[in-house]
């Protein structure tokens, strides 16, 4: 390893045939399929609500709309921080070591950036 | 610092505040009773309080907080003495004084800009009303009052001025002496060897003696006993006196000068009283605490932020989940158990289990109730300064303050509450004028009122003025087509026009109100958490009358379906459910209302209120109508069916807020699947706000 290479421990999963991580802090937990209840109304990327061991949690839908329209229920990657949500996935991946300092194999999704460029309202 | 020693600071901080709530309503008292000798123990108590938060304050480093604190000591002292009758004008200094510690203490928390308070001139407040106070008199016994006639001005004045450089003052008084004789001069050269003799004055004879008692007014600057030596062998006798009380008490043409922390720069409006309010910060998530409870309940309380409960609620959220997994399990064991014992039992443990976990349920939510009361201080506080404002006397009476009502609702009444007051001020309460013109007492009295009333609470403001202008609201409202020109509109549809959003009826625009935002949003606010609004007014009076749930953790839920959509909404409202046919809800739709026992209610088809789509061939030949009841109104919302009831735990949207004003919460009803919550009288109202604009069109 290289002197001064930036290790972190992310989760991957794949959005629309996108490898993607989340930093595995920002994790909270890799749910199997959860049926999402569409909430009428809500910002666009806000997909609706899942019941997570009886707690309501909002989810957004980064996925193609041709994924995203195939069945109700998907694979959520749940957030503990900034806020709880979570993110509809395609598909999970794994747990992996990246090193920050070289090329992004992988689009590594910052939390935080999630949360801002998803829930800045349109209307 | 250290961080115990930050931590006691924070704690201090946390507790000033109702501290000073109390102190408010002591203070308040005083007030009331102004004009007349004070309760002693509520002076003590006062008093007491002035004492100690001096001293905590010092302790904690906020200076300016104590000097506030020292002067209103100081002025409570004179009126402990007995020496200052508290004035209207005393007590408002004090209360504005009381004031400007909260302001600071928001501004020691974090929560206020420093810019917003400066002590200047409250401290010069104090210390004008301090320095009315009738000095104590003095005993009419002590040998200097009794000198006090003898003396010219000059020795008047240099008593003072010796007093003032440290010197002590006596007399010195030798019985059976002439003029003429020898012992006078030796009196007075022992005199001189101690000090200096001011002035010579006629003592009082007494019973028996002929011969007058002479007594020398003597000053020096050591010690007294020195002074005995010298005279004592001529059977001469020192008389001490209460020097300093007694020249107070005869120096009144002396004005006391000012205390030197005195800052004399003034601040014109600094003080922020003349400006806006003081805003409450509604965001402390210092929990309440019943403001009743004395020192000695403390040890029994605990202080728990919110933010626990509420993940002690989600917890119970995820073992009742857990429990209904179980269930399912069981459900799917007894069908292939034979052994039946063994299912029977595990059917019993798990309803066992149930109850349990309800009670709990219960007592948790119960750990969010908290006192109406917790609010009352700051109210008080927001009455206070909008009288002073509008220039009038107002008495806020309050009852009831031991209901409790959910934390969450609890804080968001506050805003409406203010609301609501300074409306019964600004609006309700006559200026003095007026009341005494209609006969009333010149204090205007405004009364906020608390009970609960089954799973509701009820919140009342009553001012006991001249009720609203019903003439002057009619004409205004017809102005801007509010209400109709054609026939005389029926008076609850001119209260109504209170609440349209931006409605006044001042022409003029104070700082407190009659910018026309107000009812309207009192209402919105209200209505948030599943509240109604209600005005009464009539000549002795108006009342704002807010009613509320309990709680809004559980309720008990209906599920409706519609465009193969599950929703739940709420049953308290629900008056009934009817079938109407597909025939008849097309002709309602060119109506606008359907005709449900021989009634006309507006009504909107839940599908299209979401706005769901939904296949055109699903309108079967009769659909459940739900027909709902709000703040008296009624109206139906078509569905597709209706599902199980129950209680659910409801919980929020988080980042899914939906821009529909109907959708306000989400549930889960044993499928492990979340519901979303439906406002139903939100739902109608946008329906016929929307009707009425395609009317219009």
């Amino acid at each position: 390893m290289m002197p001064g290479a930036i290790r972190q421990t992310v989760v991957t999963f794949w959005i629309a045939n996108e490898l993607c991580a989340l930093d595995v802090l920002d994790v909270l937990e890799v749910t199997p399929a959860l049926e999402v209840t569409p909430v009428p109304g809500a910002t666009r990327n806000v997909r609706g609500v899942v019941s997570w061991r009886g707690v309501t949690i909002p989810v957004v839908d980064l996925r193609t709309p041709s994924t995203a329209s195939a069945n109700r229920a998907a694979p959520v990657v749940l957030l503990r921080r900034p806020e709880r949500f979570g993110v509809l996935i395609d598909r999970p991946g794994n747990i992996q070591r990246i090193d920050l300092s070289d090329p992004p194999p992988l689009k590594r999704l910052d939390s935080r950036e999630l949360v801002a460029m998803n829930f800045g309202r349109t209307e | 610092m250290s961080q115990a020693f930050d931590r006691l600071k924070e704690e201090f901080l946390g507790e000033a505040e109702e501290t000073l709530a109390t102190f408010r309503r002591d203070l308040q008292e005083l007030h009331d009773g102004a004009g007349s000798s004070p309760e002693p123990t509520l002076v003590d108590r006062v008093f007491r309080t002035a004492h100690s938060l001096k001293g905590v304050l010092g302790m904690f480093g906020l200076d300016d907080m104590a000097q506030v604190a020292h002067a209103m000591e100081s002025l409570l002292e004179e009126i402990r003495g007995g020496r200052l009758i508290p004035e209207k004008a005393t007590s408002d200094v004090l209360l504005e004084a009381n004031e400007t510690l909260h302001l600071l203490l928001e501004v020691a928390a974090g929560r206020a800009s420093s810019e917003s308070a400066s002590i200047g001139a409250i401290l010069r407040k104090l210390v004008e009303e301090t320095a009315r106070a009738a000095p104590e008199a003095p005993a009419p016994d002590d040998p200097l009052v009794m000198a006090w006639e003898h003396l010219s001005l000059e020795v008047r004045q240099k008593l003072h001025d010796v007093v003032d450089a440290g010197d002590t003052v006596v007399l010195v008084e030798c019985a059976g002496v002439a003029a003429e004789d020898e012992r006078l001069s030796m009196i007075q050269h022992a005199i001189e060897s101690w000090g200096v003799v001011r002035s010579l004055v006629p003592g009082p004879a007494r019973d028996g003696e002929t011969v007058a008692r002479l007594r020398w007014v003597v000053s020096g600057s050591a010690g007294l006993f020195g002074l005995m030596k010298a005279v004592g062998p001529h059977q001469a006798e020192v008389l001490p006196c209460e020097t300093e009380r007694v020249l107070r008490y005869f120096s009144k043409e002396h004005a006391p000068s000012q205390p030197e922390e005195v800052v004399s720069e003034a601040h014109p409006g600094a003080a922020s009283f003349d400006g806006g309010h003081p805003e409450p910060n509604t965001e402390s998530v210092a929990p309440e605490k019943d403001p009743s409870a004395n020192a000695s309940s403390l040890s029994s309380t605990l202080r728990v932020r919110i933010e626990r409960v509420d993940r002690l609620l989600q917890a119970l959220a995820g073992i009742l989940h857990s429990k209904r997994v179980l269930e399912n399990a069981a459900a799917v064991l007894s069908e292939v158990c034979d052994d039946r014992l063994a299912i029977t039992e595990l059917g019993q443990t798990l309803r066992t289990l149930d109850r349990r976990i309800r009670a709990m349920q219960n007592e948790v939510l119960e750990v969010r109730l908290v006192s109406l009361g917790s609010l009352f201080p700051k109210l008080e506080r927001i009455a206070w300064s909008a009288a002073r404002e509008a220039g009038k006397s107002v008495k806020l009476v309050q009852e009831g303050g031991a209901v409790e009502v959910d934390k969450e609702i609890v804080d968001a009444l506050l805003a409406p509450l203010a609301h609501g007051l300074r409306n019964a001020i600004d609006h309700g309460i006559e200026d003095e004028a007026a009341r005494v013109a209609a006969g009333k007492s010149t204090q205007g009295r405004v009364l906020l009122r608390a009970r609960s009333e089954g799973a509701m609470a009820v919140v009342e403001i009553c001012d006991d003025g001249a009720g609203v202008d019903l003439a002057r609201v009619l004409g205004k409202g017809r102005a801007r087509q509010l209400l109709p020109l054609d026939r005389e509109p029926t008076r609850a549809e001119i209260l109504e026009v209170l609440f349209h959003p931006g409605f006044s009826t001042r022409d003029e625009i104070s700082s407190l109100s009659g910018r026309g935002v107000g009812l309207d949003a009192v209402r919105d606010a209200v209505q948030a958490f599943g509240g109604t609004v209600e005005l009464e007014t009539g000549p002795s009076g108006t009342t704002m009358r807010l009613r509320l749930p309990t709680t809004r953790a559980i309720l008990e839920g209906l599920v409706v379906h519609v465009a193969g959509q599950a929703f739940v909404v709420p049953v308290s409202p629900l008056v009934q459910v009817v079938k109407i046919r597909a025939s008849e809800v097309e002709n309602g739709r060119e109506r606008g209302h359907l005709e449900v026992q021989g009634e006309e209610l507006p009504f909107a088809d839940l599908a299209e209120a979401l706005e769901l789509s939904r296949p055109p061939e699903s309108v079967s030949q009769a659909r459940p109508a739900l027909i709902f009841e709000w703040a008296g109104k009624r109206g139906i919302l078509l569905v597709d069916r209706v599902g199980t009831r129950g209680d659910v735990v409801t919980q929020g949207l988080g980042l899914a807020t939906s821009r529909l004003a109907g959708v306000v919460g989400s549930t889960e009803i044993g499928e492990g699947r979340a519901l979303l919550l439906l406002d139903p009288a939100a739902l109608l109202e946008s329906a016929i706000k929307r009707r009425a604009a395609e009317v219009t069109l």
